[in-house]
Formats: C-alpha cells, sequence, structure tokens
C-alpha cells in the first residue's frame, strides 16, 4: 500500500507545482542518481572490497549501498538507526579506521525500507519467483536498480543484489543458456550472475525475488 | 544477507533464559547421591537429544526430497540419460502427481500442521515448475546435516543446525541450448520441536539463512 500512496502523493505534488507555475521545461528535478554510476562501481568491486569502506562476512547490502551511493545517491545522515537515515561514517583519530553506520545501510530489510520511506527514494515494482528463467527483470526494473531476496525458509528477505546490465551469465559460459539481465552481488561475490540466481541456488522452488527501482531524482 | 540473524539471536536468549530460570536444568544435590526426580528428568531429556536430531535429518531430507520426482519414478532413469550427455526427458503429469501426494504425506508425518502447509509451498511450486517443457527436475536433497546446538527440555526441543543441500536440474535457454545446474547450499535453520500426542517428536518451526559466502 505504501509505495502506492508514495506514487500518489508524488502526482499530487506534481499537479500542484504545475497549478503554480513553477516547473518549468529547464527547471525539472535534478537528475543526481545514475544507475550506470552504481553499475560501474558494482562490476568494480563485485569480487573484491573496496579498502575505503570496511567489508563484513555478510555484505550483501553494504556492497549495494556503496555501489547507490557511488552512483549519487546522497547520504542521509541523521546519525540516527530510523527507516529516514542512511549512511556509513569512517570514526577519525584511531590507528586503525573504526566506522558507524546506520541498520540501513548494511541490513537488508532496513535498507528495503530507507528506500520506501525516503523522497525520492526507490519505488517497489513487484516480485518473482526464483524459478524465473526470463530475459528482463519488469521494464520498470533498470541498470543501477536494487533486488531483494526472500529464500522461503521463514526469515524473510535476506540478500540484496544491483542490476547491472544485460548479457550472458559469464560465470556459467559456456553453455550460454543464462542469457538477461544480469546482477553483481557480494557474501556470495558475483559479477553478471543471472538475475534471479537460479542456477546457484538450491532453494530455487521456494525463492521470491522483489524488485526495486531507484529514482534518478534521488 | 542480513548481518545478524535475528531470529537466531532471539531463540538463543530464550533458550539462555529458560536455562537461566531454572525450569528444567535444575541440578539438586542429595545427601546420598541418589538421583532425584528433576535429576532424571534431566537426564531424560539428555536421552532425547539423539533421537531430536535424528528426527529433524529425517524432516529435512523428506523436506528437499520433495521437492523433486522420486529418484525410482524418475531420477534414476533421467540422471542416466544426463550421464550419457543427453537432455533429460520430461516428468510425466502422473509422476508429478505422485511427487506431489507422496511430497505432503512426507511433510505431514515430520512437521507440525501449519509448518507443514508452508513446507508445501517448495513442493508445489517445483511441481509446477516440472510441467515447463523447458525445464527438468532432477533432483533435490540433502548432503550432511551439521547439528551446532541440541537443547531438550520436556516435549520441547530447540536446535540449530548447517544443512548442506543440493539441486539438480535441466534449463533450456532461449537459445536452444540446454544446461545442467547443481547448485549446493549451506542453509542454518533455527528450529523448534516438540513431540505430539503419539509422542512422536516434530518441527513445529524451522527458519533458516544461508551461511555466509555459500548462499547464491
Amino acid at each position: 500500500m505504501l509505495p502506492n500512496r508514495k506514487l500518489h502523493h508524488r502526482r499530487l505534488s506534481l499537479i500542484a507545482l504545475l497549478a503554480a507555475g513553477c516547473l518549468t521545461a529547464s527547471a525539472g528535478p535534478a537528475s543526481a542518481y545514475s544507475g550506470t554510476g552504481a553499475a560501474n562501481y558494482a562490476n568494480t568491486w563485485a569480487t573484491g572490497d573496496n579498502l575505503a569502506y570496511p567489508s563484513f562476512s555478510s555484505d550483501c547490502t553494504n556492497f549495494v549501498s556503496q555501489s547507490v551511493h557511488a552512483g549519487g545517491y546522497p547520504l542521509r545522515k541523521n546519525k540516527g538507526s530510523g527507516a529516514d537515515s542512511w549512511w556509513m561514517d569512517e570514526v577519525p583519530g584511531g590507528r586503525s579506521p573504526a566506522w558507524i553506520w546506520s541498520n540501513s545501510w548494511v541490513n537488508v530489510v532496513d535498507y528495503y525500507d530507507f528506500l520506501v520511506a525516503d523522497n525520492p527514494g526507490g519505488i517497489p515494482d513487484g516480485d518473482a519467483p526464483g524459478s524465473s528463467t526470463n530475459y528482463y527483470t519488469p521494464n520498470a526494473i533498470v541498470t543501477g536498480d536494487a533486488l531483494f531476496y526472500d529464500w522461503g525458509q521463514g526469515e524473510g528477505m535476506s540478500h540484496a543484489t544491483i542490476q547491472v546490465g544485460i548479457g550472458t551469465d559469464p560465470n556459467l559460459y559456456p553453455n550460454q543458456v543464462w542469457y538477461g539481465n544480469y546482477i553483481d552481488e557480494h557474501t556470495s561475490n558475483r559479477y553478471h550472475a543471472f538475475w534471479s540466481l537460479k542456477p546457484y541456488n538450491a532453494f530455487w522452488s521456494t525463492t521470491t525475488i522483489y524488485f526495486m527501482h531507484i529514482s534518478a531524482s534521488n | 544477507m542480513y548481518l545478524i540473524g535475528r531470529r537466531g539471536r532471539w531463540l538463543a536468549g530464550a533458550v539462555l533464559a529458560a536455562a537461566a530460570a531454572g525450569s528444567a536444568f535444575v541440578f539438586l544435590p542429595t545427601a546420598s547421591g541418589a538421583p532425584t526426580a528433576i535429576q532424571s528428568m534431566v537426564a531424560s531429556d539428555s536421552n532425547q537429544t539423539s533421537a531430536v536430531e535424528a528426527i529433524f535429518t529425517s524432516a529435512i531430507e523428506a523436506d528437499r526430497e520433495a521437492q523433486a520426482p522420486s529418484a525410482s519414478a524418475y531420477g534414476n532413469t533421467a540422471n542416466a540419460v544426463v550421464s550419457a550427455g543427453r537432455v533429460a526427458p520430461a516428468a510425466s503429469a502422473a509422476v508429478r502427481n505422485t511427487q506431489l501426494q507422496d511430497g505432503k504425506s512426507a511433510l505431514a508425518k515430520y512437521f507440525a500442521p501449519a509448518q507443514a502447509k508452508h513446507e508445501e509451498i517448495g513442493l508445489i511450486n517445483a511441481v509446477k515448475a516440472e510441467a515447463d517443457p523447458k525445464f527438468r527436475n532432477l533432483g533435490s536433497g540433502v548432503k550432511n546435516v551439521k547439528f551446532d546446538s541440541v537443547a531438550v527440555s520436556g516435549n520441547t526441543a530447540i536446535l540449530s543446525a548447517e544443512v548442506t543441500a543440493w539441486a539438480k536440474f535441466q534449463q533450456q535457454g532461449n537459445n536452444g541450448n540446454w544446461a545442467t545446474a547443481n547448485p549446493v547450499n549451506v542453509m542454518i535453520y533455527n528450529v523448534t520441536m516438540i513431540r505430539n500426542s503419539s509422542g512422536q517428536w516434530i518441527v513445529s518451526s524451522m527458519v533458516g539463512d544461508f551461511a555466509p559466502g555459500e548462499g547464491p
């Protein structure tokens, strides 16, 4: 319900702005988030760790957060742990770097909730089963968008990846069967893996994948 | 994956709280050294550990095996064809129907009704996928079960286990080529088991997430 309300709210806001004569072709909302920029970062660090950030044994959301931020999504530094915060900070002065972060930077559900709550943020765009072999994720999902995975084992969403392009999954070359949108991911580090992860997933029959389009207006 | 498994932490806390409360784990020394009723209960509970482990292993094996047609009815023949470098035959409607019915029965044997319903989701999705002419479901099972902790108190058991699970299937791409996939992952489960009115241990809740680096 929330995503629909959010869209409705945005439409009303846009209508109000148009009615007020405040919106012109030259003064539209700035496009700050570059999905291509995010994908470039993800491709660079898909199989390694950027030492400018901490890394974790379960690193999937940290990796997606880094990529999305590299794409221009600004930090939300309210310094809290609520759904309105999204940040990672190095604490200066120590002999080795020490870090603090918001829950939304590193935890799957918290990041999903942050994107939904943030404005413009992200827009949930449906789901698909883990058995999917379709070439493409929904049309509204583009390079730089986030995918969230529920393995169906009672834990809820517990994995996140970032969509980075279209092509053949090179990890499974040369059979060339797994062609379509592909993602980069951490925890099990993979570069250009087929988006549903079916060929890697013994739990494909219980998995559900949720799509999140990240607005270019962030 | 979650940085920290919230539910696992909660369960561990619950076990510790129960132990701290001393409701089932109290040791009362006696002058004679003869075991008290409480000591006997603890001993009895400890004896249940191996039974609980055996039943959970059977339950997770049944759960995984339900998600592919049986080896005798389909898997053995299909895998022999695949080993010869060919595409396996499709599972017939009869094979799929038997898989569905047998799978539901197996789940009902090892899981409490609500949890069995949840486990049926994977079975139903697998049977549905097998009707796709571009897919062959060659097998699903368990390679290993490693118990990290098992605590038994009366008619309740709480355990944590690392389950190494596998699947095997063939998929045809839109270019017409077929590929065989054989993913193996490790799932960490936090499980509650209870003894039903017949004295049989069954799984009443089961929550899992992949071990770091062992998921898709």
